[in-house]
């Protein structure tokens, strides 16, 4: 992983993008890791770009088949590498070409800065200048879709529908990251810009290293060596106050005219020797130089692009909150569901019976005899109170129990909360009554009936219950 | 445990323990239950290393519980030892899990929430609990948790105020994003040590909800900037012009699905956002916008437009015309000093070459592909007819046809009633808790008329929003740039749904 988390690239964005459209977020192991990363309890206070690259990163180290940023940024590398080379190589070459000598005319340094530097830079302030007025990119971009769009639309479906969706996700990005393609594709152009006026620089140093090339200026306009003499000033303004040599002289222009008549022996040595290290200087200033920082620039630019980078966009909303997680985070809870039982079947209670009533805390006995009337058809002869929800408590109720010959109804107010300490209290009721009936009347609202059920046989409690009004 | 300030929502069963947790912490994975007694063990949740909160299991055995160790406890000068040894002695023997596992964060050093539910009366278990939570000697504070009519409002407080530090109502079903900074506000006068941690948690908590409020504003605009600039295209090759309505139609249908699956993708991340994973939308057959469609043509040429066309024929001339030149120059066909003639060659033929090709595509190119429908002129010439009957053959032997485009809407009213639909959906999402287990499966046609009744649809924002929306809308409409009227009305959007988003939303689930 690399140090610096905030220099973003294009591959970054790219693999960001690709991540967003999937609509993948990050596992908790990533979370951990992330959070162990940034530093510890800041990672809501991280800033975006730095969070987002490390996760991307990480995704990366995982994901390689279908996150392709890191081969992008190494295909840009290596162009980068090859736009150089190319440069070079068609610059030296279209020099050496120039520069060949056979004697019978002089290579003319007009045509040499004409070709080799003027039209060169004019082509390069073209390509910015049509960077410029493309800046949204939406014309070469709706171009350069066409072209792969025509090829994608005669693929079979699955690949048209990929092209599709890519490109749907392109058009929606084009504003974010329109810079990101324009610059790197113009650097290039300017690379090999850069490379050609080098290797045209190179071959001329080292043909006038190693071969006697006479310069010689021709006009059939009938241009004046003065007017030749002061575009040479203007052209090498830059260098002269610091190297005047490094600029012919109106009198070593005006001795490196040729024209067929006088034929090259008439050009003064002198003279043609003084337009090399001229055109050397157009190639190192106007040619390399110019590029180089027109090359620094659109790096600066394209930091700038990547620094600038927009995550406020409702993806990236919610990447940060998949990343950072809730503001109060919620470990697992183990799931303990209580298990089901089966109910008790119901029993034919014979009318005219006396039941022993156990009531709890909050009911009356008016109201429990009526229950036991209405619910059982027969009469209370023993009513005892009971600690439903405190099962220590009832050692007196219990003795009575068991005591007791009759069989037992417990008056349970169904708005209880069933909890443990009832099922203790109803089991040792159950225990206490024997091999006697045992009923639980549940009075109250109707519609607790089917939880208390749930819970009597959750705890294989094995009383009838009730409901009554 | 951590050194954070830790809080145990304690409390009798069924009293709304766990809804507390799950409204606090706005997560409905907390495990809510209408049957009592299924939290058997404590969940923890955490704060951004702020404080931790513990869900724990309801009181099972109270009563028992106190009458075991209560004598002891009130005579101990180390209470808590009493607990300690009473958790070691009963866990896992069955009579008091539960107690034992609710213990379990207080015996760490938790603060108690002690949770009780006003509707219900109090019962001695509940004094039982209270007097054995106080006999813990930790800070404690009462919650009222008025979810259903609070009838015994009244003595739970008397009863609550002699036995806590602190009493605060908090309705779990109803909680605002400020109610639950309160309820944080509340919890950090129980330590003086806690203060701080507890009340930046409760300033989190606010600035997170503005932060969601923010998001959803930023998912709204996405919204209408996808929609009222979504448009279908498909190409007609003018050879196949019979097949022109069958086209039109698929073209419409893809349009219509398109628009509504962009809303429900809306409404889908104002859920996600909401972490609501209970609520859901109703798909409905047909949207509201089936009306008010535009639909263009456009000319090209296998799909190209002019400008793209001009383009081509610059590139293609220019190689050709480059290839030609270049072959001139090496053949030494150019009078031309030494090595010059291959440069300019191929420089002087590519220029030539690109642009007379690039201008003869788009003049040429034009006139031959004319829309597919082509309805004849009065007095047509001769030679009109022969350039059509040309026109007509390259169009077979190439393929070139019409663009048909479909969209974008441009009803003055249909952004408007697709920020109303999500703006209900969004107030209700902020009005629904965590607590609630109910599934919930909306209609947006009755998110917007709830809406309306709210009166906090689009038609009632304030002059400067109202003013800022139509600004941007007319922007996307005219294909303008939105860098300036984006982030206004994104900002001042935002600002208002801080206000909106609290009103009462009237929406009955069906």
């Amino acid at each position: 992983m690399a140090d610096s988390p905030l220099s973003w690239t294009a591959g970054d964005v790219l693999d960001l993008e690709t991540l967003y459209a999937a609509g993948r977020e990050p596992t908790a192991a990533e979370r951990a890791e992330l959070a162990a990363s940034v530093a510890p309890q800041a990672v809501a206070s991280a800033p975006r770009r730095e969070l987002f690259q490390r996760w991307v990163w990480m995704r990366r180290a995982s994901d390689e088949e279908s996150l392709h940023g890191a081969k992008l940024d190494r295909i840009f590398r290596v162009a980068r590498v090859l736009a150089w080379a190319a440069g070079l190589a068609f610059g030296a070459s279209s020099a050496g070409g120039y520069l060949l000598y056979f004697g019978k005319e002089p290579v003319n340094p007009v045509w040499f800065f004409l070709w080799l530097v003027l039209v060169p830079v004019l082509c390069s302030l073209g390509v910015l200048a049509m960077a410029r007025a493309w800046h949204d990119w939406s014309g070469p971009g709706a171009f350069a879709r066409w072209v792969v769009g025509a090829v994608c639309n005669r693929l079979g479906g699955d690949a048209r529908a990929t092209w599709q969706a890519w490109v749907g996700v392109a058009a929606r990005h084009r504003d974010r990251h329109a810079p990101l393609v324009v610059l790197p594709l113009v650097g290039l152009t300017q690379r090999v810009a850069c490379g050609f006026s080098l290797g045209a620089l190179l071959s001329l140093l080292l043909y006038v290293l190693g071969k006697d090339i006479t310069f010689g200026w021709q006009s059939t306009v009938g241009w004046s060596a003065e007017t030749w003499h002061a575009m040479a000033r203007g052209i090498a303004a830059p260098w002269s106050w610091i190297f005047p040599w490094a600029c012919p002289t109106l009198e070593q222009v005006r001795a490196s005219q040729f024209t067929y008549a006088g034929g090259v022996a008439a050009i003064a040595p002198g003279a043609s020797q003084a337009w090399w290290p001229f055109l050397a200087g157009c190639l190192a200033v106007w040619g390399v130089g110019l590029r180089a920082m027109v090359i620094l620039y659109l790096g600066w630019r394209e930091r700038v692009a990547l620094r600038g980078l927009d995550f406020s966009h409702s993806a990236a909303n919610a990447l940060h909150r998949a990343l950072t997680g809730p503001l109060i985070d919620a470990e697992p809870a183990a799931a303990h569901p209580i298990p089901a039982g089966t109910e008790p079947a119901r029993v034919h209670h014979a009318p005219g019976r006396s039941w022993l009533l156990l009531l709890t805390d909050t009911a009356s006995p008016e109201h429990a005899g009526q229950a036991v009337a209405h619910a059982l058809g027969g009469a209370v002869v023993e009513v005892h109170f009971i600690a439903i929800d405190a099962p220590g408590e009832n050692a007196q109720a219990l003795a009575k129990v068991a005591a007791s010959v009759s069989p037992v109804a417990v008056f349970l107010p169904a708005a209880r909360d069933p909890i443990l300490a009832i099922k203790k209290s109803l089991a040792a009721v159950v225990a206490a009554s024997g091999s006697r009936e045992c009923v639980v009347l549940l009075h109250g609202d109707a519609s607790r009936l089917a939880l208390w059920r749930k819970f009597f046989a959750a705890h294989r409690l094995e009383l009838e219950l009730i409901p009554v009004p | 445990m951590s050194s954070l300030p830790a809080f145990a929502v304690v409390g009798a069963v069924n009293h709304g323990k766990s809804s507390v947790a799950a409204t606090l912490a706005e997560s409905d994975a907390v495990g809510i239950s209408n049957f009592p007694g299924e939290t058997v063990v404590c969940q923890r949740f955490v704060c951004r290393g702020l404080f931790e909160l513990w869900d724990t299991p309801g009181f099972q055995n109270p009563r028992d519980m106190l009458q075991a160790i209560g004598p002891a406890a009130r005579d101990s000068t180390d209470p808590i030892a009493v607990f300690r040894a009473f958790a070691s002695r009963e866990a896992g023997k069955g009579d008091y899990d539960a107690e034992c596992e609710l213990l379990r964060p207080l015996l760490e050093g938790a603060a108690i929430l002690y949770v009780v539910d006003t509707s219900q009366p109090i019962e001695r278990l509940h004094e039982a609990e209270m007097e054995l939570l106080r006999l813990t000697g930790r800070p404690r504070l009462a919650v009222l948790n008025a979810t259903k009519e609070p009838v015994h409002d009244a003595a739970w407080r008397a009863r609550l105020g002699q036995q806590f530090g602190g009493v605060h109502e908090f309705n779990a079903h109803r909680a605002s994003a400020h109610d639950r900074a309160e309820l944080l506000r509340a919890m950090s006068t129980l330590s003086a040590e806690w203060k701080k941690p507890l009340r930046d948690a409760a300033d989190a908590l606010e600035a997170d909800w503005k932060r969601q409020l923010r998001d959803a504003a930023t998912i709204l605009v996405e919204l209408l900037d996808d929609a009222l600039t979504h448009t279908e295209t498909a190409f007609l090759p003018r050879n196949k012009t019979e097949t022109r309505p069958a086209v039109i139609a698929a073209t419409t249908q893809r349009f219509y699905e398109k628009l509504a699956g962009r809303e429900a993708q809306a409404h889908h991340a104002l859920i996600a956002l909401f972490r609501h994973r209970l609520v859901e939308m109703r798909a409905e057959e047909r949207g509201f916008f089936a009306e008010d469609l535009f639909c263009d043509e456009t000319w090209k040429v296998f799909g190209l437009p002019w400008w793209a066309l001009a383009m081509a024929g610059f590139g293609f001339g220019g190689a050709a015309g480059g290839a030609i030149g270049l072959k001139a120059g090496l053949g030494g066909e150019l009078i031309m000093p030494s090595g010059i003639s291959t440069t300019v060659g191929t420089v002087v033929g590519a220029g030539v070459g690109a642009s007379t090709l690039a201008v003869g595509a788009v003049l040429l190119g034009k006139k031959i592909a004319q829309p597919a429908i082509h309805v004849s002129k009065e007095g047509e010439s001769l030679g009109d007819r022969a350039q059509d009957a040309a026109a007509s053959a390259a169009n077979q032997a190439l393929g070139i046809g019409t663009a048909i485009t479909i969209g974008p809407l441009k009803g003055e009213n249909f952004p408007y009633i697709l920020l109303d639909r999500a703006l209900g959906l969004l107030c209700y999402l902020n009005g629904r808790t965590h607590a609630r287990r109910d599934q919930a499966h909306l209609e947006a046609t009755r998110l917007k008329e709830a809406l309306d009744q709210a009166g906090a649809s689009a038609a009632k924002w304030p002059g400067d929003l109202a003013s800022a929306c139509k600004q941007h809308l007319q922007a996307l409409r005219r294909h303008k740039s939105t860098a300036e009227t984006r982030p206004r009305f994104l900002e001042l959007l935002a600002s208002h749904l801080a206000v909106t988003a609290e009103r009462p939303f009237p929406y009955k689930v069906a």
